[in-house]
């Protein structure tokens, strides 16, 4: 039973040591540089990022050095107890570090020292006077090493299938989005995802500004829900939920287009023909009006005295099934009618339409909780490193040494207690 | 005023930082003029940055060009650091090495275009700002370490200052590189919906990360003190300058910034 225990107490130190952290840090590091660096320059994009997340490298390297980790952290709970409550005679600083303060060792005036320069946990032993200050910075190491763990939890949760929905949806100014299946014109999810849910939003306005070279320099999108007015621009999305994000993508013209036999019904077939704008090319549609097969090409109009008309281009299929121009490039006001070749075209309104990107995971939060972690642990130690101060008697008085975490020695610490000695009376 | 090409304000930063880099190896009483060369070098840098940011209305973060700017006027600041806190405080040795990181750095920009670019919508955030500032500083505490790391592993250091400085810029860099990464995979989330895209310029900089995380557990866990830890700083070099400037060469990253258009 003895033995059974022993065993068990001693892999369960091997899985917390820094030897198998560092070796599994080690492969992590080996498989970024030698498999997925140099698929970047092969294949960008889905197949590094699903490699990254295969099964494969979950099994072997994250889950791993996720238990590695928790192991560690467990193990070595008590050292961070003891580091937190710790006074400063458990470091010890060579004699070499120590700096003379003037004047005869005294008790009382280095206690008093000490603690106006804000060292707590004061200790008075055979040795001199001890503190520490800044006690709680060894957290920043605990809430790195947890933020680590959330990280590949977060990984875990991405490659799980069935959990991760991406949805592009394109919405004119006036219309409304609800988040329901069919109102999604692209989408990629793994497996039986559930489409992500959105409360019904309305767009209310959407504009775009473009460089010569038809990158937009600037987008920016409001919708509304309820009373509630939501902005967005191409770097600030919508958190419709906690794991749930609405990202604007872009932001185009559509004009409303209908088209109809002279003559006939009103209106026989209409569309929303993308006039892509920001990129000034021209987008077409294929309309089936009656017995006949329509071409129409819709661009926007580059004319400064008519902003809002639009130029189309209408053809058509003829009885051999050939192709014949009904009209070419006819600059078209909204509302107003274009009748050619036994056809009617009009342009009803044209309105700004948002492309949105609706993204829903289970591993957002817990991956906003990781990168918020894992930024603030390395930045506890740096900006509040721990501090130990031991003022001790020397053969020609009283010295003070102190002693910053990782570090060896602080000149400023030291010169600040010296300055406290002088003026404790 | 008109940014088409590098100014003459650029060109004498160039110079005044070329200048302090061969001064600061000046004999003992002299390399205080290197210093203060290098200081008229980065005000130099710094005015040319904040008249450019003036003129285009926008940060300096558009184009490898505007990026070596920032860099190296990091670089130089840090370097001048060196020589006034921390270890060396009062000594030219880590200045003297880090020195010509910041001019060579502002020298690659003379192989891109200086024109002003236009920033594009996605780059238009204070996070971005923010996420492109942090590196830089990271990316000149992380050169200071390996200036501090090669003295190490071919000076004598008896006592014992360049494995200190080494240890401590170690700390603060790999502190930086880390609040880069997680402001870089915050604008990822607001940008495109993912923490992280596994891009080169990301997997370059995961590389680095876990490295120096190998490099300071084996200091801190494992005693790696001098020049074995020195050589494990240095192995880091080529993955944290892959990191940091491979965007400038490689256009299929969302990092490359080339293809943007000229400002009309």
């Amino acid at each position: 039973m003895a033995s059974r225990t022993y065993k068990k107490r001693s892999l369960w130190r091997r899985l917390g040591s820094h030897r198998l952290g560092q070796f599994l840090l080690g492969t992590w590091l080996v498989l970024v540089l030698i498999v997925l660096v140099p698929r970047q320059f092969l294949a960008t994009g889905e197949p590094v990022r699903h490699f990254a997340y295969s099964r494969f490298v979950v099994a072997f390297v994250y889950a791993p050095l996720a238990l590695a980790t928790i192991a560690c952290m467990l193990q070595r709970m008590p050292v961070l107890r003891r580091r937190l409550t710790a006074s400063g005679r458990q470091t010890s600083v060579r004699p070499d570090e120590a700096v003379a303060l003037g004047g005869s060792f005294d008790r009382d005036r280095a206690l008093l020292t000490l603690r106006k320069a804000g060292y707590r946990h004061v200790v008075i032993d055979e040795a001199g006077v001890s503190g520490v200050a800044r006690r709680f910075a060894p957290i920043g190491n605990l809430l790195l090493h947890t933020g680590l763990l959330l990280l590949l939890l977060g990984a875990l949760l991405t490659t799980l299938p069935g959990q991760t929905f991406v949805g592009r949806v394109r919405i004119a100014q006036g219309e409304s989005f609800d988040g329901s299946r069919s109102s999604y014109f692209e989408s990629a999810h793994g497996g039986q995802s559930p489409v992500a849910r959105v409360p019904a939003v309305t767009l209310t306005a959407a504009s775009s500004e473009v460089a010569a070279d038809g990158q937009p320099t600037s987008l920016v999108a409001e919708l509304r829900r309820g009373g509630r007015r939501i902005r967005l621009d191409a770097a600030t999305p919508w958190f419709a939920s906690l794991t749930t994000v609405v990202s604007l993508e872009d932001v185009d013209e559509t004009a409303f287009v209908s088209i109809a036999p002279t003559g006939g019904p009103e209106p026989t077939a209409s569309a929303e023909v993308l006039t892509d704008t920001s990129r000034r090319r021209p987008a077409s549609l294929d309309f089936a009006v009656a017995r006949g097969v329509y071409h129409l090409v819709a661009r926007r109009a580059l004319d400064a005295q008519a902003p809002n008309a639009v130029v189309v281009t209408v053809g058509g299929s003829t009885r051999t099934g050939g192709y014949r121009l009904i009209a070419e490039d006819r600059p078209l006001a909204v509302g107003a009618v274009l009748r050619a070749g036994g056809t009617r075209v009009r342009v009803d309104r044209v309105a700004p339409v948002a492309t949105l990107r609706v993204t829903q995971s289970p591993a957002t939060p817990v991956i906003a909780l990781a990168v918020l972690l894992c930024a603030l642990g390395p930045l506890l130690r740096l900006v509040s490193p721990r501090r130990v101060a031991i003022i001790s008697p020397g053969p020609d008085g009283a010295v003070v040494a102190v002693r910053v975490d990782a570090y060896r020695t602080s000149a400023a610490a030291t010169r600040r207690i010296a300055s406290i000695w002088r003026d404790t009376p | 005023m008109t940014f088409a090409s590098p100014q003459p304000l650029w060109w004498l930063a160039l110079g005044l930082m070329l200048l302090g880099t061969v001064s600061l190896w000046l004999p003992r009483t002299w390399w205080w003029a290197g210093a203060v060369m290098l200081a008229a070098g980065t005000v130099a840098d710094a005015t040319f940055i904040v008249l450019r940011a003036v003129g285009v209305g926008r940060p300096p973060v558009m184009g490898t060009f505007e990026n070596t700017l920032v860099a190296a006027g990091a670089i130089a600041l840090v370097a001048l650091a060196c020589a006034l806190a921390g270890p060396f405080a009062g000594r030219p040795q880590l200045a003297r090495l880090l020195a010509p990181w910041a001019f060579s750095t502002l020298a690659y920009g003379l192989f891109f275009r200086s024109q002003p670019m236009a920033l594009e919508a996605s780059g238009r955030s204070l996070l971005g700002y923010a996420h492109a500032f942090v590196g830089w500083l990271d990316l000149a505490v992380l050169l200071a370490a390996t200036s501090a790391a090669l003295a190490t592993a071919v000076a004598k250091d008896s006592d014992g200052l360049w494995d200190e400085a080494h240890a401590r810029l170690l700390g603060i860099g790999f502190a930086l590189l880390t609040v880069t990464m997680a402001t870089g995979a915050l604008l990822s989330l607001l940008l495109f919906s993912e923490w992280f895209r596994w891009q080169v310029v990301e997997s370059f900089a995961a590389a680095a990360w876990i490295a120096y995380a190998l490099v300071l557990h084996a200091r801190l866990m494992f005693g790696w003190r001098g020049r074995r830890l020195a050589l494990a700083t240095l192995a880091v070099l080529p993955v944290v300058i892959a990191a940091f400037w491979i965007w400038s060469v490689y256009p299929d990253t969302y990092h490359y910034f080339e293809r943007a258009v000229a400002m009309r």
